[in-house]
């Protein structure tokens, strides 16, 4: 069917308003000016060199890495067999949106909450402290791609790998396992932005001593109006873009996310 | 002793039952074909033989040794799935390797039956290829190729070529039964398809909630149904109602002769419509019915009438070989004539 | 066998089990229990099992004041989000150009730049230098206010649950068959009334939950309201974050989450109820 002016003419207007504020970071990124606004005067890479010299910036972001890094890979060991479980039907599905809950719970309600559980244990401004919050709200995503990325996978494999004399272990290393990689590289994949671009939960349990990139950009941000961030942000997506990308063409990300929305 | 045996086997499901003391010999190389409408257990009966399913009760045996208790991956029963299941990560040589691969057999046997396997199944050009590279047939070769490369003690094959388009699926048939012949692998064939069953089982079982409803010879399930379970799920039929009079079956508006009738009682008759003729004005048989035709459809090689009559509707399929049928047209009023040779009955 | 094979499920569930109980289960109950704590004039918590913390909220009519202007906010920004994500959504459904995928991922994108980044982004629109204050000034109709307010907040919050809406839509349209349009054309249906007699019906429950998506985001969301509202703009999440980290009054803090998870449950529980009517 041909789509209509009107359709066309909205869904522009959709888009523009959509995209605007993200065009907008562009082009202030690489603004000459010390205040946000549009147009720039002229154009220089001044904040990109300032972000390089940034220390406070700079140590955030390696904070995030480790951070997103550890949360990745325990986010995976926890979720994973979860996720087996329910998808061959081992577990009950209710698991499945059990183990989702915490993205039920606005962000906030779940850090002011951990917050007070981790304060007495001295466990604000640590690794450990920020990795379990950020466990919480990251194992769902997993869970999820995972639990569809299983089950989505065609049905009798390992019945066919059982008759022909597989036991089941061998079963899972032969058939399973290489067929669930692209759907476990996805949701790494995920679980790594989700938790690097975590900002609510973690603004409650930082401190000085430690904090992470997204906070230290929505600090910056409250305290100064200036395109230092913009500059942060055009790093960031154009690191994401990369990854992204590349990680699309090693799996077929897009099908994989596809598949559970 | 039969090769494969199914001694009272059950297996219900949350309390509904699917298969229902089930027994059944299969001798060493033949092959037998479960018949049945979906649901009616023959999957779950074929997924109990392979180990995926447990049954609740029974036995089953292979060379009268016990297997109920076995786990699939050791029985050595080579299986074809409806949906094929062929490893969508593996070419089709590695598809047919695996199963000799957990067997055991060294890497350059496996390589060489591998070749002669999807040589069997004229597949030899076309080892490298991934499932998702091969249409529909040819995927379908390599799973029974896969299945036959374990030396199987028993070929299970689940509605193997119910995926396929009608041409091919035809094609498959020949070249499958061709193939389990030359192996002589003892096989238990699932379908919903008479024709398929007919057309390649040695001895056809016919299953009804969870039982057997008839074994027998494709003729002898055909041509002499045991139940008017049987007749009317194996071909179409006349069916019509009626009670023991006087040596014959009265229907309205006709009475009917039939072999071996019973003194007295009600009792349904079936007639298969190509045992029927439309009769010229000059010509007699043992039973005629008298109606008007509803309708006729030209199929090819028969033309289907409707005819209503007395005693209901009923089909009638005439041969197209002599135009005779060119000279129908709905709304004429007909005489149908059988024999009472072709006339099936059971007690209602 | 089957036995065996449960007792695996829930072995393999195990580890995430334990993490929801140790970092979500167990912090929500010690949240409730936080809520029956009191706040004395000094500020010092002190540790009882009362409603008194609950009844100073109520008591206080900014409390109400701030839940309307929340929900208001919420319906507003959602409603927007919906009017500007249902044709972005129509388009990609019918549309077969080659370029449908890249604009479907670009209509979600937003999702992977971060909240403070697209804040700096509508700064530099509407802020007192930015684009639109600039167009303005050109024409002479000199500068508006449009951040550190209301107006701010609004723009920037419809914006910010776009994607999310946008995602729910397109799982709605997704079940949709192309051809019911076609199909209508044939019957002899033009244009709007193909829309308004087919699609649109069809697409009111993907509308329904896009909005209500949109509806819980927003009642949640903090950045965009801190950031754009510039501390002038009050609402349940800033409250609860400044009792929190600035007041240090965790009883108040905890009392108000309970309250607004109690109000979004309700709301959902309302939107079930409506729901679960029209169907029978």
């Amino acid at each position: 069917m041909k789509v209509g002016w009107i359709t066309r003419l909205l869904a522009t207007l959709g888009y523009g308003f959509l995209l605007a504020p993200i065009i907008l970071v562009c082009i202030i990124s690489v603004s000459a000016d010390n205040y946000l606004g549009f147009p720039p005067s002229s154009l220089s890479l001044r904040w990109f060199v300032a972000l390089s010299q940034n220390s406070e910036m700079l140590s955030a972001a390696r904070t995030s890495l480790l951070l997103s890094a550890t949360v990745t890979l325990i986010a995976l060991a926890v979720g994973l067999p979860a996720a087996l479980a329910v998808a061959r039907g081992w577990a009950p599905p209710v698991v499945g949106l059990l183990l989702s809950a915490p993205l039920l719970l606005p962000s906030l309600v779940i850090g002011l909450a951990l917050l007070i559980v981790l304060q007495p244990l001295a466990l604000l401004a640590t690794l450990p402290g920020l990795a379990l919050a950020h466990l919480v709200v990251v194992m769902p995503f997993v869970v999820r791609i995972m639990t569809t990325s299983l089950a989505g996978l065609p049905p009798d494999l390992d019945d066919a790998a059982a008759t022909l004399g597989a036991s089941p272990w061998r079963s899972f290393w032969r058939i399973t396992v290489p067929l669930a990689l692209p759907g476990v590289i996805a949701s790494a994949t995920l679980a790594f932005l989700v938790s690097f671009d975590e900002v609510v939960i973690s603004l409650f349990l930082v401190g000085p001593r430690l904090t992470t990139l997204s906070v230290a950009m929505f600090r910056y941000t409250e305290r100064h109006a200036d395109p230092l961030v913009a500059a942060v942000a055009v790093t960031l997506v154009a690191i994401t873009v990369v990854v992204v990308l590349s990680v699309d063409r090693l799996v077929g990300f897009s099908r994989t996310i596809g598949r559970v929305s | 002793m039969a090769h494969l045996v199914l001694n009272q086997l059950s297996r219900a499901y949350a309390g509904r039952p699917a298969v229902v003391d089930l027994s059944l010999s299969v001798e060493r190389g033949s092959l037998v074909a479960l018949l049945g409408a979906s649901g009616c257990g023959k999957t779950t009966t074929l997924r109990m033989v392979a180990g995926l399913e447990t049954p609740d009760s029974g036995s089953i045996l292979v060379d009268g040794r016990d297997v109920t208790k076995l786990p699939p991956h050791h029985r050595r029963m080579g299986v074809v799935f409806q949906s094929y299941a062929l490893f969508p990560h593996m070419s089709a040589a590695a598809n047919v390797a695996f199963g000799m691969e957990m067997h055991g057999v060294d890497r350059t046997r496996r390589a060489k039956r591998g070749a002669e396997m999807l040589a069997l199944v004229g597949l030899a050009e076309h080892s490298n290829k991934k499932p998702r590279q091969m249409s529909g047939g040819q995927q379908q070769r390599v799973a029974l190729a896969r299945a036959l490369a374990i030396e199987p003690d028993v070929l299970l094959l689940d509605e193997p070529l119910s995926a396929l388009d009608a041409k091919l699926r035809d094609e498959l048939r020949v070249e499958m039964r061709a193939i389990q012949r030359r192996v002589g692998a003892t096989t238990l064939f699932v379908t919903h398809d008479q024709a398929e069953a007919l057309a390649m089982a040695d001895l056809v079982a016919v299953m009804d909630r969870g039982q057997i409803a008839q074994l027998g010879t494709p003729v002898d399930v055909f041509e002499r149904p045991a139940s008017p379970f049987v007749a009317a799920f194996v071909g179409r039929s006349a069916r019509f109602r009626g009670k023991v009079a006087g040596g014959g079956v009265e229907i309205s508006g006709a009475s009917l002769r039939a072999d071996n009738l019973p003194a007295s009682g009600a009792i349904e008759v079936f007639v298969r419509p190509h045992r029927m003729q439309v009769l010229r004005p000059d010509e007699g048989r043992d039973n005629i019915v008298h109606g008007r035709l509803a309708a006729i459809d030209y199929t090819g090689e028969v033309a289907q009438l409707v005819i209503d009559s007395p005693s209901g509707r009923f089909p009638v399929d005439i041969a197209t070989t002599d135009g005779a049928w060119r000279e129908l047209a709905p709304g004429a009023d007909l005489r149908v004539g059988w024999q009472a040779a072709d006339t099936l009955w059971f007690a209602a | 066998m089957v036995r065996r094979v449960k007792r695996t499920g829930w072995l393999l569930c195990m580890p995430g089990f334990v993490v929801l109980a140790v970092a979500f289960v167990w912090p929500m109950i010690i949240l409730a229990r936080m809520s029956l704590n009191e706040t004395a004039d000094t500020g010092a918590m002190v540790e009882t099992f009362s409603l008194a913390t609950y009844r100073k909220l109520a008591e206080d009519s900014f409390t109400w004041q701030m839940t309307a202007d929340s929900l208001l906010l919420s319906a507003t920004c959602a409603t927007f989000a919906l009017l500007l994500a249902y044709p972005m959504a129509l388009l990609l459904f019918r549309s077969t150009s080659r370029f449908r995928h890249l604009l479907a991922i670009v209509a979600v994108a937003p999702l992977l730049v971060s909240g403070t980044a697209r804040v700096i982004g509508w700064l530099a629109i509407l802020g007192d230098r930015g684009m639109i204050n600039n167009i303005l000034r050109f024409v002479g109709l000199g500068v508006q206010p449009l951040i550190n307010n209301w107006t701010g907040v609004r723009i920037g919050l419809t914006e910010s649950v776009m994607p999310y809406a946008m995602l729910a839509l397109l799982g709605g349209f997704g079940r949709l068959d192309r051809l019911l349009e076609e199909a209508a054309a044939t019957l002899g249906a033009g244009p709007m009334r193909r829309f308004w007699r087919v699609t649109f019906p069809l697409t009111l429950p993907a509308v329904t939950a896009a909005w209500l998506l949109a509806f819980v985001l927003t009642v949640s969301a903090f950045i965009t309201p801190h950031l754009m509202g510039g501390g002038r703009v009050f609402v349940l999440a800033t409250e609860i974050f400044d009792a929190a980290s600035v007041t240090l009054d965790w009883p108040a803090a905890a009392a108000l989450s309970i309250y607004a998870l109690v109000l979004l449950m309700l709301l959902l529980g309302a939107q079930a109820t409506l729901l679960r009517k029209r169907r029978t």
